[in-house]
Order: structure tokens, then C-alpha cells, then sequence
């Protein structure tokens, strides 16, 4: 049992600010990033026409939707929306209420891990041997893994049937 | 320009499962072809299927749905005279492609009404091709759930167009130095630029996560026949022809992400000043499925 927990990729992955790692949970895109220093999960689906935003399975730089080009903060926040003060008219209650919404990140032996339930208890990946061998070991989320955090299959790579 | 005194209403956009469950997908189908008075069928010279009743405007044919339906005249509202002004250049196919998105059709609906992507989606293609201060200069007219937006072209590409009509011999259907873009909902849209050009767009839904998107060139001239002409129009033709693919071909993978996400989207979404053409299209699918 995953208990809805998944492996999303590697912590060396999200070392410096900026960096983000992404995936699938089911049938949800989801990102997770480091904000100067601080490694914040959302859906990653853009609030206002509902693209994916990030699609590469890593990358750095700011949590930008190519659509429109709307920029998201470390509480998800659209913080930049271009022809904002003469299309869109949004002050800061109406972006809060466009924030994205949140999932829980675990990082732990060197692996980064996310639920759709931003409260969710770790305690299940916890229990999770990850360091000790033998390897390639099996999660129970369905991933591989080798020794020193290697992925070798992770299941979140690809898009789940969401049932 | 936006013309608003006072703030638009904020639109409500359709629940997400109108995008990825088959069964609703077959409802909207369903209502699409009893409820829906007037339906796109095709250009005048097409072979259609026998016994389907349809009118023309133009070279543009429609086909009624409803005994009820408002005359067709009605149903276009001013755009049945921008249909009737630009089929002139019907006469003059020039080539025809197609391609096949990941999405549902309304994604493609969406973002083909969407005026402000240019700069983020084709910024080597659509963006330099219209006016710097677009916006200024950007006109949109509406009517229940069709519209049309007219953009200022720069003038650069003005310039070009007036060189390739003077090269090309090409008959302009009117004098505009713009790029229009009608939509008559659901899935007809027309693109012309400088008043010569025409683009005849048709959104098919294969499914509801499918769809193709099929478009046909049109490039008239004054004098059909002239060898010289004729070869060069051909050669502009092509030419064209992969400008316009690859415009699609920047729109496809945004459509495809906005398909990707749709489904796991939690929020309400959120239509600007600028998207009512969007909003209109949603209101009116509401309408049509009762919802
Ligand atoms: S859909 Fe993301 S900015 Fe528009
Ligand atoms: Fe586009």
C-alpha cells in the first residue's frame, strides 16, 4: 500500500533554488520546486485555463505557465499576470483565491516524495526502506530503485488512469 | 481596445468533465446535432450528404437542425455579411491540411478565440505579424456565441502583402491592412489577412479527448491563367501553407497541456476582460446542454 504516496524523483534534483522536479499522481500533474531554499509541492495546473504547466521531468527556473505566462509564488500564488491591469483586474484576494492548490513533500534519503493531500502523514513513506539494500528495490508505489537514491523506474513519470 | 465601462461579469467556464468523460462528450454530441439550430456543412462546390437541408451565405453552406431555427441571417447576426464579403476568394482553393490534437475540441475553440497568447505561444510568427501596440488597435465584435476579432497588421507585413498582391496580380476581397478572425460557434472559423488571403478552419471532434483540426487556403487572383502569375502564387501558396501549419503547430501543445490538466484542475478558472469570446462559448454550451 502507497497509502497515495509516490516517489516524484531525486532531492539532488531540487538542490538550488529554483529547481523543480515533476509528475504524475494518478491522473494529476504535479510539481514540486525549491523557493530559496524550501521545497513547495502544487498541482501543476495553471489557475487560470487549466494548462500543465512544467512538462520536462526536471528543470530550473520560475513556476511560469507558457500559456499566458503567468507566474506562480512559494504559496502558489499567481504573483505575475501580464495585461493584468487591463484584463484581468485580480488584486491580492482575488489571486489568493487562485492559488494552486497544494500537495505534501517528503524528502528523505535522498528522495523526493508527494501526496495529493497536502496534510497527509509521512509516516507510511517513513517506513519505506530506502537506504538499506539489497537493491534495485521495489516501492511500494511501483518505482525501482538502486543505491544512492538512483531511479530506476519511477512510476510517477507517467500519467496514471486517476481511478 | 476594450471597450468596457464597468467590468465585464466574470464567466463561468464548463465542469471539467465535459472534457475527458466520454459519456458527457457523447451528450454534448447528441445536443450539438437535435438542439443546435444552425450547423457549418461545408463551402459551396462541396459534395454534401444527400437529403441534408442547407442554406448558404455566401459560399459558406449551413445546415438546419431545429424546424424552429431563426432564419440564418439572424443566427450569424453581422457576421453573415463578413462570411458574404470574404467568399469571393472561395473560388480559389490553393491547398488544404489537417491536423490532430490530443484535446477536446473546446480547448481548440478556446484557444483560437484567445487574443493574447501571441506573444507567449508565436512570438517568431503571429506576434511581429500584427502591430506592436496590438491592443490599440484589436477589435473584437460580438453575437451570442460567434465573434470576430480584427487585428491592425504591422507594417512590415502590410508592406510585404502589398508587394506579393502587386507581384501575384492577387484579388482582394477588401482593402484591410488586418488579420480577421471569424467564429461561428461551434466549429467554424475563418481567417483572412489583408483582405486576400482566406483561411477556412473547421474543429472536428473525433472523441473527447480528439479532435482535428482541418483547414483549407484560399488566395484568389486577377488574372487566373497568367503562367507567371500563376507560378508565383503557387510558390507563395507553399509557402503559406507552412506558415499556417506552423502556427497550428505552436498551438497543439499548449491545447494538449491545457487537455492534460483539465481533469485535475480543482479551481473555477478564470476569464479575463479580453477572453468574453471564450466565456460566450461556454455560455452557450450551458444553454445548449442544459447544464
Ligand atoms: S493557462 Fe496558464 S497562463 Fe493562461
Ligand atoms: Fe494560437
Amino acid at each position: 500500500m502507497t497509502d497515495g504516496w509516490a516517489l516524484l524523483g531525486r532531492a539532488a534534483d531540487l538542490a538550488e533554488p529554483g529547481q523543480w522536479i515533476t509528475g504524475w499522481l494518478g491522473a494529476v500533474p504535479v510539481v514540486v520546486r525549491n523557493f530559496a531554499g524550501t521545497p513547495r509541492g502544487f498541482r501543476n495546473i495553471c489557475s487560470h485555463r487549466f494548462a500543465q504547466m512544467l512538462t520536462a521531468p526536471t528543470g530550473k527556473g520560475p513556476l511560469r505557465c507558457p500559456y499566458h505566462a503567468w507566474v506562480y509564488d512559494a504559496d502558489g500564488v499567481p504573483k505575475a499576470i501580464p495585461f493584468n491591469d487591463t484584463d484581468f483586474h485580480l488584486g491580492d484576494a482575488d489571486r489568493q483565491a487562485l492559488a494552486l492548490p497544494a500537495v505534501a513533500v517528503l524528502v528523505t534519503g535522498g528522495l523526493v516524495f508527494t501526496h495529493l493531500q497536502p496534510d497527509a502523514d509521512p509516516a507510511p513513506v517513513m517506513g519505506w526502506p530506502l537506504t538499506d539494500g539489497p537493491f534495485p528495490q521495489h516501492l511500494p508505489d511501483g518505482s525501482l530503485i538502486g543505491p544512492d537514491a538512483a531511479i530506476l523506474e519511477r512510476r510517477s513519470s507517467q500519467r496514471g488512469c486517476g481511478c | 481596445m476594450l471597450n468596457y465601462d464597468q467590468p465585464p461579469p466574470r464567466r463561468r467556464l464548463l465542469p471539467a468533465h465535459w472534457f475527458y468523460a466520454a459519456d458527457s462528450f457523447a451528450r454534448e454530441s447528441e445536443a450539438m446535432s437535435h438542439r443546435l439550430p444552425w450547423r457549418y456543412a461545408g463551402l459551396a462546390g462541396d459534395s454534401l450528404v444527400d437529403g441534408v437541408e442547407v442554406e448558404a451565405c455566401g459560399g459558406f453552406l449551413f445546415r438546419r437542425q431545429r424546424m424552429d431555427a431563426p432564419a440564418l441571417a439572424d443566427w450569424l447576426g453581422p457576421f453573415a455579411t463578413r462570411l458574404d464579403l470574404m467568399s469571393p476568394a472561395l473560388s480559389a482553393p490553393v491547398g488544404a491540411d489537417a491536423v490532430e490534437f490530443a484535446a477536446n475540441w473546446k480547448i481548440l475553440v478556446e484557444n483560437t478565440l484567445d487574443d493574447f497568447h501571441g506573444s507567449t505561444v508565436h512570438p517568431q510568427t503571429i506576434h511581429p505579424a500584427v502591430d506592436a501596440d496590438w491592443r490599440q488597435h484589436l477589435h473584437t465584435e460580438r453575437h451570442g456565441p460567434h465573434s470576430h476579432s480584427s487585428w491592425k497588421l504591422s507594417a512590415a507585413t502590410a508592406q510585404w502583402w502589398e508587394k506579393l498582391v502587386a507581384r501575384g496580380g492577387l484579388a482582394r476581397f477588401a482593402a484591410q491592412d488586418r488579420y480577421d478572425h471569424t467564429y461561428i460557434f461551434p466549429d467554424l472559423y475563418v481567417a483572412s489577412f489583408h483582405g486576400a488571403m482566406v483561411i477556412v478552419h473547421r474543429v472536428v471532434p473525433l472523441a473527447v479527448d480528439r479532435t482535428r483540426l482541418e483547414w483549407r487556403t484560399f488566395l484568389p487572383s486577377h488574372n487566373p491563367g497568367d503562367r507567371k502569375r500563376d507560378a508565383f502564387r503557387r510558390s507563395l501558396a507553399g509557402q503559406l501553407a507552412l506558415s499556417a501549419r506552423q502556427v497550428i503547430e505552436e498551438d497543439r501543445p499548449l491545447c494538449e497541456m491545457v487537455q492534460a490538466g483539465r481533469a485535475g484542475a480543482t479551481g473555477p478558472g478564470m476569464l479575463g476582460w479580453r477572453e468574453q469570446r471564450i466565456g460566450d462559448v461556454h455560455d452557450a454550451l450551458a444553454t445548449l446542454l442544459d447544464i
